[in-house]
């Protein structure tokens, strides 16, 4: 369905415009420029929030096909188009990016004291990137707005970062570049043998399956260290751990989504049979990948990393449900990658409220926190069990399908992740217990306050989408299904 | 009549230069009291008059001077290309000259006769007058390079630049020596054609030796491994304003006339010229990546970075089809913005009146001067090669070209070279934007220099969206006339 009005070009690229107005108008004091800034940001996001609402509602959920496509001439000589669009598949990921983004803007409201107008201009361009590449059905658009995010999250790293944020950032965006430089090639590769950069039109092409297995893995390359799967993973925990709160909200909750994006929207339905090929593979990796780093998890001490750890566990899940290539493994990665977008920003918004009190993330300074701070704890609880997967939350419904969908392919792995499950909840309730069960006994923990209004304006919208999740999963589900349903039509008969 | 074949209407804009040029070397020789400004204006003035020569001149395919001089789209849009950069240079030399004592009246005219020289390389169609017009372009560099009277640095700099130079013109004049005594013609098409009706390729070994020698004697010149090792110390020893010419005009100059030679007289023999192009591409690529790494000086690190840049370009001249010829001018069009950029903003180190060039020099510079570091930024990821910024789009078209003729080993060491380089870049803008410490470095006001700085940033952004399209349409249209 061709839409007149361009909403996806608009919700992309307001968040850049609002970025351009913070930088053309930077007179004034420290302070005045700060909460113009401010204001401008949270305008900003949260517009591009009720544009996407604007185009949930207008989506026809029972359409398979790529809706409000967008197709304009670029580089003519290249081939490369202008095109965005969206499916059921994409639909939900960016609403969750424009969900978090005015979240993330409030996260950072009194808590960076420096040069907070530039944090807004590089968190908003970072927001069209991320939008524009879920949006984009042109190869090289994907890629150079997949490229491009990485820019303005080494800088918010860098400048507003923890102890060790130049490695971090170093190591985050060499680690995530050399990755995705192999995909750009087999872009190029594809171009050249099929004379298309169009998304839609390489999912209708028979490519030779040998060729398949050459690009399933450059495209492996860039999505693995994104996503991340197990053993490109290290450079998540120090990126989420020295990243400002909103940075690590935004990247667990929205930019580790951009690898399993990439699997959904590239490799399942183009390289059929170098995926049948290579499951056992990733289905090992992924295996891994949640065993050990649940444990991992188990014995970290500092807060972010276990909430990070947990993430790649998260992820691993993520990759069994991809692999297993079915209606309900696949829709239930969907829904997980969704329910752990929230989850884990969540999670890591608590952690920064704790810190912002206390100055310090190391759980055996905490104890006690219940009994001076019930809202946070409760809410922490929430997430927590969440988190772990209980019915009438979003964690269960992600879950429950992927393993249902593993299970007939594959019983070990699917066993493998259900003792993951197990593992989570080892961790989640062990971090838990340590931080907010028992009595106060530190000075510094009697003297916490309790989460303010605007805290807890963060927090709620996201305990309620995880409940409307976890209790009318259908809402989501109806979406996703028939863009499901044509991915898997492409799987190797 | 003799002046038939003359033809000297298509040779009016270097006549015009030439004209000026000993005008000017005449009043620095004789207006001793003269301001440099002085000068700079009237090259200025020189400049804008050739270029607007050149921009209502034909282009079609003339010769003139009985086919010794040819003047077609390809040679219009790098004589555009040439003059404007030197005319840059000369303007952004200014005031950076007094800091150096180096502002002699002659340094404009020195840059004027080795603009002649490009231009005269460019519309060569024999090897004679290709030869003048190399030595015309290199010998006045020499001095450019030496100009600044005290440094002991430039002297060593300029010694080196002037003994690799003359050993590789050497080398060269020896290689079109050997092409001569085996077909018999100076002139490009007469070798090409002796080249073509070659069946039982009697030429090939002393043809292809002379050639290799002419290869060896270009690659010297523009600074691609092995024959790199007057490049970062150039670099980093000469004058910042003479460096900004010599990055710039030079190295592109023979890239281009890289392209002309191995593509027009002697295509015939590409199956003997590539595997050296592709060669000298990785080691220059692989090498230059790796040792850049190390750098501690800005000015060296530039220097680094142009040889793999140079390697880049080359995977396009490896691949003989029109694309990558086309994807070679449009990197060096490119590159050229971006170093023109980087080395005005390098003007902008001054501590105390003094030139400064280590990397650490430009800590925290984000905080005292936030528009110029985010310049800078743009300029750097350019050359780093990220989307969405030109120089992403210069490497696509490369890698496109060479994925086009199967050549996917080259695109993939391409792609890991610029993996390893993108880091001395983000460890620049590192140093700028995360350090804590703070190296004060003065606040100059320039606007000419931030006018360069934020004009070239400007492009680098806009340049995908706006300008891509068009500037494939010249370059296309400058390509065709070697592949007709």
């Amino acid at each position: 369905m061709t839409f007149e009005f361009p909403i996806l070009s608009l919700i992309t690229f307001l968040p850049i415009i609002g970025a351009l107005f913070i930088m053309i108008m930077l007179s004034g004091s420290d302070k005045v420029v700060a909460s113009n800034s401010k204001a401008i940001a949270l305008f900003t996001t949260f517009a591009t929030f009720v544009l996407s609402i604007v185009m949930y509602v207008s989506f026809d959920v029972t359409s398979a096909d790529f809706q409000f496509i967008e197709q304009r001439e670029w580089l003519p000589s290249f081939g490369v188009y202008y095109k965005l669009g969206v499916d059921g598949i994409s639909l939900f990921f960016i609403l969750l990016t424009t969900f978090l983004g005015p979240i993330c803007i409030l996260a950072v409201w009194k808590n960076i004291k420096i040069k907070i107008h530039e944090f807004f201009i590089a968190f908003l361009i970072l927001e069209t990137m991320v939008l524009g590449a879920f949006m984009s059905l042109d190869t090289i658009l994907f890629y150079i707005f997949f490229e491009a995010a990485l820019i303005p999250m080494f800088f918010i790293i860098g400048i507003w970062g923890g102890a060790h944020k130049i490695y971090a950032a170093m190591k985050f965006f060499l680690y995530t570049f050399l990755g995705s430089i192999f995909m750009l090639v087999a872009f190029l590769y594809l171009a050249n043998m099929h004379g298309t950069t169009d998304i839609e039109v390489l999912h209708s092409l028979d490519i030779d399956p040998e060729v398949q297995k050459y690009i399933f893995l450059a495209l492996l390359a860039s999505f693995a260290v994104k996503l991340p799967i197990f053993p490109l993973h290290t450079w998540l925990p120090d990126a989420h751990v020295e990243a400002p709160t909103s940075a690590s909200v935004f990247l667990t909750g929205v930019m580790l989504k951009m690898g399993g994006y990439g699997f959904l929207r590239l490799s399942l339905p183009m390289l059929p049979d170098a995926v049948a090929y290579f499951t056992p593979m990733m289905f090992v990796l992924a295996g891994i990948a949640v065993i050990y780093t649940s444990l991992i998890a188990l014995a970290q001490k500092d807060m972010k990393r276990l909430i990070a750890y947990a993430s790649v566990a998260n992820m691993g899940y993520v990759v069994i449900g991809l692999f297993a290539f079915n209606q309900h493994s696949v829709e239930g990665a969907i829904i997980h990658m969704l329910s752990h977008g929230l989850i884990s920003a969540g999670l890591f918004l608590i952690v920064g409220m704790l810190y912002n009190r206390m100055h310090n993330r190391d759980i055996e300074l905490y104890g006690g926190v219940g009994q001076v701070m019930p809202k946070l704890s409760a809410i922490f609880l929430l997430l927590s069990l969440a988190a772990i997967g209980l019915p009438a939350t979003s964690g269960f419904v992600g879950e429950f399908l992927i393993l249902l969908g593993a299970f007939g392919v594959n019983a070990y792995i699917a066993a493998v992740a259900a003792f993951g499950i197990i593992l989570s909840a080892v961790y989640m309730l062990y971090f838990y217990k340590r931080v907010v069960t028992g009595e106060a006994v530190q000075e510094n923990i009697k003297k916490l306050k309790d989460i303010d209004a605007l805290e807890i304006l963060m927090l709620v919208p996201i305990v309620i989408v995880i409940f409307w999740m976890g209790v009318r999963p259908v809402t989501f589900t109806e979406a996703i299904a028939p863009s499901v349903t044509k991915v898997i039509a492409r799987s190797a008969k | 009549m003799i002046f038939e074949d003359l033809n000297i209407i298509a040779v009016l804009p270097e006549i015009v230069l030439l004209i000026f040029t000993i005008l000017s070397l005449f009043i620095s020789g004789v207006g001793k009291k003269l301001d440099y400004d002085v000068m700079v204006r009237f090259a200025g003035l020189s400049f804008i008059a050739v270029i607007y020569l050149l921009i209502q001149q034909d282009r079609s395919s003339i010769t003139a001077f009985t086919e010794m001089y040819l003047s077609d789209a390809f040679t219009n849009y790098m004589k555009i290309f040439v003059c404007l950069a030197s005319f840059l240079a000369i303007l952004l030399s200014g005031r950076y000259l007094k800091v150096y004592k180096a502002d002699r009246l002659e340094y404009p005219a020195l840059i004027m006769f080795s603009c002649l020289g490009m231009m005269t390389l460019f519309s060569a169609n024999n090897l004679i007058p290709l030869y003048i017009g190399l030595e015309m372009m290199t010998l006045p560099i020499y001095v450019l390079a030496t100009i600044s009277n005290d440094d002991k640095k430039a002297t060593e700099a300029g010694m080196k630049y002037f003994l690799s130079g003359i050993f590789s013109t050497a080398l060269f004049l020896y290689g079109v020596s050997l092409v001569y005594g085996f077909t018999g013609s100076m002139g490009f098409d007469d070798i090409a054609v002796t080249l073509s009706a070659d069946v039982e390729n009697t030429y090939v070994s002393g043809v292809g030796l002379g050639l290799m020698m002419m290869i060896i004697g270009v690659a010297f010149k523009i600074g691609v491994v092995p024959f790199h090792m007057w490049v970062p110390d150039i670099f980093q020893g000469a004058s910042t304003p003479a460096a900004i010419f010599f990055s710039v005009a030079p190295k592109l100059t023979m890239l281009a006339l890289l392209g002309r030679l191995l593509v027009t007289p002697f295509f015939e023999m590409a199956h003997l010229w590539q595997g050296i192009v592709i060669a000298i591409s990785i080691l220059s690529m692989v090498f230059g990546s790796v040792a850049a790494l190390a750098q501690t000086n800005i000015k060296r690190l530039l220097g680094y970075s142009a040889i793999v840049h140079m390697g880049y370009a080359l995977i396009g001249l490896a691949c003989v089809t029109e694309i990558g010829i086309e994807a070679l001018m449009v990197y060096i069009t490119i590159y050229s913005v971006t170093i023109l950029g980087a080395f005005a903003l390098v003007l902008l180190m001054q501590k105390k009146g003094v030139m400064v060039d280590q990397i650490t020099d430009l800590s925290g510079w984000w905080k005292t001067r936030p528009h110029t570091s985010f310049a800078f930024t743009v300029i750097l990821l350019s050359m780093a090669g990220l989307p969405p910024l030109a120089g992403f789009f210069s490497k696509m078209l490369i890698l496109q070209a060479a994925i086009n003729v199967d050549l996917i080993y080259l695109a993939v060491i391409g792609v890991l070279s610029s993996a390893v380089a993108v880091y001395y870049y983000l460890y620049v803008i590192k140093v700028m934007y995360f350090d804590k410490t703070s190296a004060k470095l003065d606040k100059l006001r320039d606007p000419f220099i931030l006018f360069v700085v934020n004009l070239s940033a400007v492009v680098l952004v806009m340049f995908p969206v706006f300008m891509l399209e068009g500037l494939l349409e010249l370059v296309k249209e400058a390509v065709r006339v070697f592949f007709r």
